[in-house]
């Protein structure tokens, strides 16, 4: 059997037969073309997922259209919407916009410094860790935007059951079932797309990159 | 464009590093000519930081690792078989049959190995003192060759399994 030493292989690996395959004009070449890797992935897809938030947050502060959706919901379930809780609808419903086009800001600004410090020249369990980093400061911004639509939910539904009670009213219990079904419905299902869309845009890099800091960790713990 | 002269040389002499690195961590031609590509580019970007206070290699290796391990994305998904193929050629029309057949099967079982422990023995195959492999994945020396001497058992077991007699 042969010896399979791996001192002893060491010099056939370092005289293995790798015969040039780049010219200097290629590789010239190289350095203008596109670049194909994840932190650039990552980067624009946050772009997009900003912008759109962005446009999202632009549309509700410039349109009266929760409020108009708000009414005619109200108005089938018979409840009355006076001038003055229509005034207050509109204050809180600017306030969470504007709210919510602050945090976009803040959190625009922190991912452009964060991926600025993403340098590959760094060692690898650095770079693994500010890819992560980078990759959470997307997550929480996409979090704190689903805990504002949870906010606005559980606003709306207080104010329903607030308004029935207030205005002496009794609903049907098909009124009521349909009503909780479809608030409970749409809240599951938009968890459960934003859920199925960050694992088919970041399963495989998060994976990849959790993969390795585990090994890094483990030859770490050796001593 | 002087730099970029420069550069283009310096790749060009040490191009078996780069293509070494992306065979390891690629299945297909394609996959490896890409991460060539990206590795460049990524060498490009901070060839400004190089200083020269570490040796051209183990630069060179970091930033091809950190490439290859972390941010490179594969378009193909199947293992292609034309890097096996190639192989096979090399070890039947190579005069150092013994040689190619050795190297071959070290690729092989090389790239059984989880993306960090490739990393190390690929740095440790080419020489890099354990201070620099330590450095290029940011853990301690002593870490660093006590996995290594791990994977050394790990390595002669898989290739006196993988062996062809």
């Amino acid at each position: 059997m042969p010896n399979f030493d791996i001192d002893n292989l060491k010099k056939t690996w370092q005289e293995q037969n790798i015969p040039p395959k780049y010219e200097q004009d290629e590789i010239l070449e190289m350095l203008n073309a596109k670049s194909i890797n994840y932190v650039k992935y990552i980067l624009w897809i946050s772009c997009a997922e900003f912008l759109l938030v962005f446009i999202l947050q632009l549309n509700d502060i410039f349109t009266d259209g929760i409020n108009e959706n708000i009414v005619r919901i109200f108005q089938r379930m018979g409840i009355k919407i006076t001038a003055e809780i229509m005034g207050k609808l509109d204050i809180y419903y600017s306030f969470i916009d504007v709210l919510g086009l602050i945090i976009s800001g803040i959190f625009v600004v922190g991912l452009y410094f964060n991926y600025k410090k993403i340098k590959v020249e760094k060692n690898l369990k650095y770079l693994i860790l500010r890819i992560k980093t980078f990759r959470k400061i997307v997550n929480t911004f996409i979090i704190i935007n689903f805990i504002l639509l949870a906010i606005n939910i559980i606003t709306f539904l207080y104010l329903t059951w607030y308004m029935i009670d207030f205005q002496g009213l009794i609903l049907s219990d098909t009124m009521i079932k349909a009503y909780s079904f479809g608030v409970l419905f749409g809240k599951i299902l938009s968890f459960l797309l934003l859920y199925l869309y960050y694992r088919f845009v970041y399963g495989k890099i998060m994976k990849k990159l959790n993969n390795n800091l585990k090994e890094l960790k483990e030859i770490e713990s050796y001593i | 464009m002087k730099k970029e002269k420069e550069f283009s040389q310096l790749i060009k002499d040490n191009q078996g590093l780069i293509i070494k690195v992306s065979r390891m961590y690629t299945n297909s031609l394609e996959d490896e000519e890409d991460l060539v590509q990206e590795i460049v580019m990524q060498l490009w970007k901070s060839y400004d930081n190089f200083k020269g206070n570490s040796k051209i290699s183990t630069w060179m290796y970091r930033i091809a690792l950190n490439t290859a391990i972390t941010i490179f994305r594969k378009k193909t998904k199947a293992l292609d078989t034309r890097r096996l193929l190639e192989l096979d050629f090399q070890k039947e029309n190579g005069d150092n049959d013994e040689k190619h057949q050795q190297v071959a099967l070290l690729y092989k079982v090389i790239k059984m190995l989880p993306q960090v422990e490739r990393a190390i023995v690929m740095m440790y195959l080419d020489d890099l003192p354990y201070r620099d492999i330590a450095e290029n994945l940011g853990i301690t020396e002593v870490n660093a060759r006590v996995k290594m001497n791990r994977l050394k058992k790990t390595l002669k077991e898989l290739m006196e399994r993988y062996a062809e007699f």
